[in-house]
């Protein structure tokens, strides 16, 4: 929670230009998520609380380059029992996943000028540090991990006024195995966000 | 309008990371019932079991859980058993049982301290400082207060007493259930709801 809240206040304070030019693109996003596969399994419930910085530069008509830091938040408090292979657990639990991606960007844009709302494809590569968390009763294990992040996107960027614009993004969320994880076995947390931003051009 | 904007993304970010679910405001939601088992033949076969009036206590703390409410815990397991279709064998020496069922109490005084050297992290707020300056800091009886809270675990193991390892000297556990939570004054009653928890999340101990 404290470095979720450290991490947003930075991403809006960031996003403050320091001058205003049209080849670059400055958004801060709210990002919400849907889990898949790893994720899914240890949180069904998705994520209303996530955030971005992504800077772009516009150097040519067509593409972009620019990098991106962020973080989803999956969490969930439920009490009930649970079956795991030789076994069960009744009790409170919490489920927590943070997942803070940090990438280098790249986008093809459909048209060219850049004052129209365009249309692009893209995606990003980058290192992605992941903690799951898992609380039952008084028990509480976390486990942190680095790894290699791919995330393919689909998104409209547009001009706004007074020299500002933004991004909505669609982006698959796809890192690197890791059997660092809590519980034995390899996991890969995906997931799918959705990501609306604004910013300054 | 450049700060209107940053002002609104701040609000929309805030609300964001404000809509955690709720924490947990009692310490009913500390406890939890864990049942492990091994669900090979041993257990399949298991029915009758033999179950010693004594349990065991590991106490490292205050002793909240005394031998008083000892009789309750091992009749709430026995009647658990019997009701599944177990029979007891009272006379071992007469009928070797299936299992044993152990039972054992533990309990740890967990200390703390709730650390208050942050009144100079008030400083944000703009009521802030209140008489004094942020470079003044908490006074006696001290910058941080210490706290206790004893938890415990209320274990029930059952011993699979017919397949011993003759070459290692191992009794093998076939199922086992640990009742764990903060220990109050109404501990016990909380201990026997556990009791029947750890059976009802275990329906491959029926017999009938």
């Amino acid at each position: 929670m404290r470095a979720s809240f450290i991490l947003v206040v930075a991403v809006a304070v960031s996003s403050t230009p320091l001058r205003a030019q049209d080849r670059y693109l400055t958004a801060a996003e709210y990002s919400v998520a849907i889990p898949l596969g790893d994720t899914h399994r240890f949180d069904a419930s998705g994520s209303w609380s996530g955030a971005n910085w992504e800077g772009r530069w516009m150097g040519w008509p067509y593409m972009s380059v620019g990098t991106l830091v962020g973080f989803n938040e999956f969490y969930d408090r439920k009490s009930g029992t649970f079956d795991f292979p030789g076994g069960a657990a009744t009790g409170d639990q919490y489920r927590h996943l943070l997942v803070i991606p940090a990438l280098v960007t790249g986008a093809r844009y459909f048209t060219a000028n850049s004052d129209d709302p365009r249309w692009y494809i893209g995606g990003g590569a980058g290192i992605q540090y992941t903690q799951q968390s898992f609380q039952l009763g008084l028990q509480e294990k976390h486990r942190g991990n680095w790894g290699i992040v791919l995330v393919p996107e689909i998104g409209l960027a547009f001009a706004a006024w007074y020299g500002t614009g933004g991004i909505v993004s669609l982006r698959y969320h796809l890192p690197t195995e890791s059997g660092s994880f809590l519980a034995s076995g390899q996991r890969r947390f995906q997931y799918i966000s959705l990501s609306a931003g604004f910013g300054y051009r | 309008m450049r700060v209107h904007a940053t002002v609104i993304m701040l609000g929309v970010f805030f609300t964001a990371v404000g809509c955690y679910p709720e924490q947990i405001n009692s310490i009913s939601q500390l406890a939890s019932v864990t049942t492990l088992v091994d669900s090979q033949a041993p257990l399949r076969n298991a029915r009758t079991f033999a179950l010693p009036d004594t349990i065991v206590h590991i106490t490292a703390g205050a002793g909240v859980i005394g031998h008083e409410g000892d009789k309750q815990l091992v009749a709430r397991v026995r009647a658990e058993l019997v009701a599944l279709g177990w029979r007891e064998i009272t006379d071992v020496r007469a009928e070797r049982p299936d299992v044993v069922v152990l039972m054992a109490v533990t309990e740890q005084t967990n200390t703390g301290v709730a650390y208050g050297g942050w009144w100079s992290d008030w400083g944000w707020w703009p009521g802030w400082p209140v008489t004094y300056g942020t470079d003044w800091a908490w006074g006696y009886p001290a910058n941080a207060v210490t706290f206790t809270y004893e938890t415990g675990t209320l274990l029930i193991t059952m011993l699979d007493v017919q397949h011993g390892n003759e070459s290692t000297k191992r009794v093998p556990l076939i199922w086992a259930a640990g009742v764990n939570g903060v220990l109050t004054s109404t501990s016990l009653e909380g201990a026997l709801n556990g009791i029947d928890q750890a059976f009802t999340q275990s329906p491959y101990l029926e017999r009938k």
